[in-house]
């Protein structure tokens, strides 16, 4: 599998958000600050999680864990790489 | 009575299964239930309870499921056919998931599996878990010897979980979650553990946490009920600009929060309090309602 690339996360997840706000600038930031919230933050983990064939672990399945696009792709990295 | 005998039976049915020695090195607690009923009450089956509360990290979580597997428990079927959307629903944006059962005769024993103290909308600071249940003190519980909270880490459990069960819009939708019983455990928690839960060491606890706006909150509610004026000494430690703005509203986060239009007493003898909420809920919070009620509720 390819790693993801920030585009390619930052797609995913504006795929699922009403307001699509995340753009490559503010990719660090905090997705609860940028509006994401609970529903739209399960939406997100189902797309990627289908998307790179994989599965979160059951302790990263938080939005104050997977907390912005940058951890995201981190996280997934890690999966990939297990 | 009866339901001593059927507690009783639970826990020696459980002591059977060799249940809480097979986990014992696993960081867990037995939460809420008898053994909140023995540290508020001095006895076990003074609380009434329904199931056995459980909370662990969510990295032992696989572990304890394993266990509960291999002791001929199994998951309450929920009405979502998406196993893993289900799993991601309960693990990002809830305390807990769905219950396991295990059912002998006309009897069923539930085990509640928790494994945060916060709700799952909870934007703050988070407690970890294991550090939480570090120091958890043994019980002896119907003759089972049983890991629960200190009575300090006991009352910042019930306080959090309280705080939820009074703002969940899930929760004030679908069920009557604001009853006078619950302010009956914290006063008499705080009342026959006061030197382990003094102004102080709760003061600390809670700054440490970052929790005093919910225990200003759910102290406040207690005090209206029981009136003893050593819950004065609390208030004042407790009382913030961020705690008194909380005392009127509900919802568990900034987006979902709004205020009653009505007071606390026509809250607490309400039996439907979904009557006082459901005119002013977003379409975002009926479709949060929806897919809690698929899995929580079988519908």
């Amino acid at each position: 599998m390819e790693k993801p690339s920030i585009i390619n996360v930052v797609e995913i997840i504006n795929s699922c958000i009403e307001n699509a706000v995340i753009t490559e600038s503010n990719y660090e930031d905090s997705l609860i600050e940028l509006g994401v919230d609970s529903i739209e933050f399960i939406a997100i983990i189902v797309e990627l999680e289908k998307t790179f064939n994989i599965e979160f672990p059951d302790d990263r399945l938080s939005i104050l864990e997977l907390e912005s696009v940058s951890k995201i792709i981190q996280v997934i990295c890690e999966i990939l790489e297990d | 009575m009866l339901e001593e005998v059927r507690n009783g039976a639970v826990f020696a049915f459980l002591n059977h299964l060799d249940f809480f020695s097979k986990i014992r090195n696993m960081p867990y607690s037995l939460v809420k239930g008898a053994a909140l009923s023995k540290q508020c009450y001095g006895n076990e089956s003074e609380r009434r309870y329904n199931d056995i509360d459980l909370l662990v990290p969510k990295a032992f979580l696989g572990d304890l499921e394993n266990h509960l597997l291999q002791m001929g428990f199994h998951s309450r079927p929920s009405s979502m056919k998406d196993y893993r959307l289900e799993r991601i629903l309960c693990l990002s944006s809830s305390h807990q998931i769905i219950p396991y059962v295990r059912t002998i005769g006309n009897q069923s024993i539930v085990i509640d599996v928790n494994f945060d103290i916060f709700w799952g909308e909870y934007e703050g600071k988070k407690i970890n878990m294991e550090q939480f249940l570090a120091d958890a003190i043994e019980m002896d519980i119907y003759g089972t010897k049983v890991k629960t909270l200190p009575p300090l880490k006991a009352m910042v459990q019930l306080v959090l979980h309280h705080y939820k069960d009074m703002n969940s819009i899930f929760l004030l939708a679908t069920r009557n979650t604001i009853r006078s019983e619950m302010f009956k455990d914290i006063y008499f928690l705080l009342k026959n553990n006061i030197e382990d839960i003094s102004v102080q060491n709760l003061l600390r606890i809670s700054k440490e946490y970052e929790i005093i706006p919910y225990v200003f909150y759910v102290l406040f509610y207690t005090k209206q009920i029981f009136g003893d004026s050593f819950l004065l000494e609390y208030l004042e430690a407790f009382r913030t600009p961020e705690g008194e703005k909380l005392l009127n509203a509900y919802g568990l986060c900034k987006k979902e929060r709004k205020e009653w239009t009505v007071d606390f007493r026509t809250r607490l003898e309400s039996n439907d309090l979904n009557d006082y909420i459901e005119g002013y809920l977003t379409e975002r919070d009926r479709r949060k309602i929806q897919l809690n009620k698929q899995i929580f509720m079988g519908g």
